[in-house]
């Protein structure tokens, strides 16, 4: 069973969860396990292009780093002085580091999630509430790639009439490039009405209006929901007892490591590689499971 | 005047610079709640607008869109106090009226922020920029000024100097300065003065390039959907 069929309230919670702790824990080893995790976890969903992409965010995370230290000057531990005189200082450049690990690994665990969670997920959930919110998101999710497609035919006939935007001096270039948003703009305001008045017509906003909706929530998902929320709970406790913090300003100080801190990381460690860990399982029962099936009956 | 611009004008006068300053005085991220309350009643005059229907989705999707547009042109362009957002915002203003010009306005100061950063100052620039689109609305649809580029773009380089531009300035003398007196408000109003000059440039140019395109799309939409046949609609 794959991570992505268990019920979207549980896959929506995993992630905020997930997320959250990405970018709010200042800790190294939380933050490298919630990076670790993140690398992995998008690796076994999308393959090489994930691979290439991730490995593409460490010398940004570097650059942001050095970018951050240049411009902040906090902290004792002078390395060196700029050309003006400001002071460089090791707090600065590992705060800078921190927060772009954090934010890389941010931006990891939403490629996993844009896979995971689909649009008709999120309208599920939405619909529950209320069937106007959840008309409006439906709208609202398909805009951008509508936009995308509408942008590429026009430029396309654009450019069959010789007036694309590859076409000529800079100047011209650019008047070929207004000719096309405006053509872009009028398309979006009509298209958008037309949709948004199709959707009203065929009773989208009724009350008590449900989604399409394959979902039930069955003991799969209560046991992932049991093992979820006690992993989520240990790592509250290290929240609630500072284990998670770290201070950089003006001096590094991190709480002292106790024997209870190794369960903190186990437990964090734990809910970032359930997904992972799901699917690896399940992965396995299924080759196994293959062996014992006799393709081609013996006789 | 209709019932609806009096209820604009009368939220915009008492019950907003109210919330501001009651506001203004909530702690931390207060401005939130703030910025929530300034939309909240913003909406008022907008739905009683449409004195029997509620509004259509058709109207709400032309808003979204319009404010779409004037998150962006606050954005792309990457120089700073050089931004094509107010010549959007009264765009929709002289097109739609003075309770729209509002409404997109509030909601592109709020999103755009997102982009920026949101500080106490948020509130203020939600009723600072729906006041552009406002006054436009007044000035274009209401006191029926002609619509053409040149005229579009003088009143936008004038509105922005002496009403966007002091409205927003006036924050600053409310949020960071000591005291309130005449002294501050002259000291804070000079400061932002250059500031409001660029940005009127830029306005006077975008409805100088953009405007008269943009006012036709948007009455091509208003002839085709019918939006504004009655005159008690947007």
């Amino acid at each position: 069973m794959g991570f992505e069929q268990c019920h979207p309230a549980i896959n929506f919670i995993y992630f905020a969860v997930v997320i959250y702790g990405a970018v709010s824990f200042r800790h190294p080893i939380f933050l490298m396990i919630s990076f670790l995790c993140a690398f992995a976890y998008s690796i076994k969903r999308k393959g090489v292009r994930a691979l290439l992409f991730n490995l593409a965010l460490l010398p940004l995370t570097a650059l942001f780093a050095l970018y951050y230290c240049s411009y902040t000057h906090f902290g004792i531990t002078v390395l060196n002085k700029n050309f003006i005189g400001n002071n460089i200082t090791l707090e600065a450049l590992l705060c800078g580091a921190s927060l772009g690990i954090s934010a890389s690994s941010a931006i990891m665990w939403l490629s996993s999630f844009y896979c995971i969670i689909t649009t008709d997920k999120i309208i599920y959930l939405f619909s529950e509430l209320s069937p106007k919110a959840a008309m409006l998101l439906s709208v609202l999710l398909r805009i951008v790639p509508r936009i995308k497609t509408e942008a590429q035919r026009i430029s396309l006939a654009r450019f069959a009439i010789g007036r694309g935007i590859t076409r000529g001096n800079i100047i011209l270039r650019a008047k070929n490039f207004i000719g096309i948003f405006s053509a872009l703009i009028t398309e979006t305001l009509d298209s958008l009405i037309c949709v948004s008045e199709s959707m009203q017509s065929r009773g989208s906003t009724l009350r008590g209006r449900k989604a399409f909706s394959i979902y039930r929530f069955d003991n799969r998902d209560r046991a992932c929901v049991i093992c979820m929320f006690a992993l989520i709970t240990l790592t509250a406790m290290g929240i609630s007892l500072n284990q998670t913090d770290m201070i950089f300003d003006p001096k590094i100080i991190i709480n002292p490591i106790t024997p209870m801190s190794y369960l903190f990381y186990f437990a964090y460690a734990a809910l970032c590689l359930m997904p992972l860990a799901l699917e690896l399982r399940t992965q396995y029962r299924f080759k196994k499971a293959r062996k014992n099936v006799n393709t081609y009956p013996q006789r | 005047m209709k019932k609806s611009d009096k209820l604009l004008l009368a939220v915009f006068l008492v019950l907003i610079p109210v919330t501001l300053f009651i506001g203004g005085k909530l702690p931390g991220k207060g401005y939130y709640i703030t910025g929530i309350a300034v939309i909240t009643e913003l909406c008022a005059p907008f739905f009683a607008s449409f004195e029997k229907s509620k509004p259509q989705a058709r109207e709400l999707a032309v808003l979204a869109v319009m404010c779409a547009l004037a998150v962006a042109g606050r954005i792309v362009i990457p120089i700073p106090h050089f931004k094509a957002v107010f010549a959007l915002i009264m765009l929709t203003g002289i097109s739609f009226g003075a309770n729209a010009g509002f409404i997109v306005g509030a909601a592109a100061a709020f999103l755009s922020n997102f982009f920026y950063g949101q500080g106490a100052y948020m509130p203020w620039q939600m009723m600072a920029y729906g006041a552009g689109g406002m006054i436009a609305g007044f000035a274009f649809c209401n006191f029926k000024f002609p619509k053409k580029p040149w005229i579009m773009a003088v009143f936008g380089f004038f509105a922005t100097v002496f009403w966007i531009g002091p409205l927003l300035d006036c924050s600053h003398m409310f949020l960071a300065m000591p005291e309130i007196s005449l002294a501050s408000l002259a000291a804070s109003l000079a400061s932002g003065f250059p500031v409001n000059i660029s940005q009127g440039v830029c306005t006077a140019i975008t409805m100088l390039v953009f405007g008269k395109p943009l006012i036709e799309k948007l009455d091509r939409i208003k002839l085709k959907y019918g939006i504004s046949e009655a005159e008690n609609g947007l």
